[in-house]
């Protein structure tokens, strides 16, 4: 039985749920996502930020190079909605939401700087969010034309297979249903 | 005529120096800004992940004042360990507390950030704890009990998966813009996140991600089961 993929579902499950802590610093909310497929990026980030006065005398001349990679991850997340419903027989059907890009995110500890060139001011850290959003989008657009949400699928289909096989159940009729 | 060139030259100079300060009232026609960002990647990995994120605790975060203990005698913690002469490396001298803020007040300094500067400059960061499970090893017992009136489960508790710091973005971040390299923000988001992911004692976050596992679990066999009163153990 070793491998044993889960979730699943039920309307029983609050997923959405926000607990606020003592801590008003600080939050709990519950989940509920299945995180099936994983691309990595490496970006070249690269900001350039000049000035000249009249032309030609320049004042200002930054200039930044970095790289990053990017973990893009994508699966069900089932916190959308569900049914599970069993028979006839010992079968079960199974509708999930269909797979979405569930995060994109920078990992800061691969960070590698090739340019700090600061002439004229330093590199701000709201630059640094500018840039990272701005791979963000591109990333993701391009995780979903390579196939990511077709692969995420396959995963979880497999993952929700061999799931209900360890609980007897070896007929699963897998359904996904577009979002709302 | 060497007048007049005196006063054009007198003009540039004072129109550079004025454009250098950044007086940034100067009409765009002696001013020209050119301000690029970029960003292209290469995709250098794909796999599956395979896990169930059950929770997320978020907290934010002050740096590097939330690191540094108010009470801690910095000066005199150098002084320990450099009379020290036992052999022992400098954090097994210091108490983890007083390590971790002797380490990173010498973090803050040479980022920037020396808190003992008069307004000296801070990082509100988001941090998010994520608990779950990895779905490569086995999340449930050897020996399900799949009993169609009390059908029992023992399952693996919840593990915390990882803790990132939330991606900046500039429409939520109110605070004060600061200066930072790329490389001292890699240094400083690199010490935050070993510092939370090995000294977190979340024991109200672990178990709300166990009640979220129990929760799941259960309603799993009762869907397979409906007229069952499942068991769910922590093993």
């Amino acid at each position: 039985m070793g491998f044993l993929g889960i979730f699943l579902l039920l309307s029983s499950c609050n997923p959405g749920n926000v607990t606020q802590t003592a801590n008003l610093r600080a939050q709990i909310e519950n989940l509920l996502q299945l995180h099936s497929y994983e691309y990595r990026y490496r970006e070249i980030l690269y900001l350039g930020d000049q000035r000249t006065l009249l032309g030609f005398i320049p004042t200002r001349d930054r200039q930044f190079l970095f790289r990053v990679d990017f973990l893009v991850s994508a699966g069900v997340d089932l916190t959308r909605g569900y049914t599970l419903s069993s028979g006839p027989g010992n079968k079960m059907t199974l509708v999930l939401p269909s797979p979405e890009i569930l995060s994109v995110d920078a990992q800061e500890e691969t960070l590698y700087q090739y340019v700090n060139q600061t002439f004229g001011g330093d590199l701000r850290i709201l630059e640094i969010g500018d840039l990272l959003e701005l791979a963000s989008q591109s990333i993701s657009q391009d995780s979903i034309e390579r196939g990511i949400l077709h692969q995420a699928k396959q995963e979880a289909e497999s993952l929700v297979r061999s799931f209900f096989l360890s609980l007897g159940i070896d007929e699963v009729v897998l359904e996904w249903a577009p979002h709302g | 005529m060497v007048k007049n060139i005196f006063l054009v030259v007198l003009v540039i100079l004072v129109l550079g120096l004025a454009g250098y300060l950044g007086f940034q009232q100067l009409p765009s026609l002696f001013v020209q800004d050119k301000k690029t960002l970029d960003a292209s990647g290469l995709l250098v990995a794909t796999g599956p992940i395979d896990e169930l994120k059950l929770l997320e605790y978020v907290e934010k975060t002050v740096f590097p004042f939330d690191f540094i203990d108010p009470e801690a005698n910095l000066a005199a913690l150098s002084r320990v360990i450099q009379a020290d002469r036992s052999g022992r490396l400098p954090q097994d001298i210091l108490t983890p507390r007083e390590w971790e803020s002797f380490e990173a007040y010498n973090l803050a300094r040479s980022t920037g950030f020396d808190p003992g500067t008069p307004g000296s400059p801070f990082l509100v960061l988001t941090l998010v704890y994520e608990y779950g499970y990895p779905l490569s090893d086995p999340v449930l017992g050897p020996d399900p009990v799949l009993d169609p009136i009390i059908p029992a489960l023992q399952v693996r508790p919840p593990s915390l998966l990882r803790v990132r710091i939330e991606d900046l973005r500039r429409a939520d971040y109110p605070y004060p813009d600061v200066r930072i390299s790329p490389e001292s923000w890699q240094r400083i988001s690199g010490f935050i996140i070993a510092q939370k992911e090995t000294g977190v004692g979340l024991d109200t976050v672990r178990l709300q991600a166990q009640e979220q596992a129990f929760q799941f679990f259960r309603s799993i066999l009762r869907a397979a089961y409906p007229e069952s009163n499942p068991e769910i153990t922590f093993r």
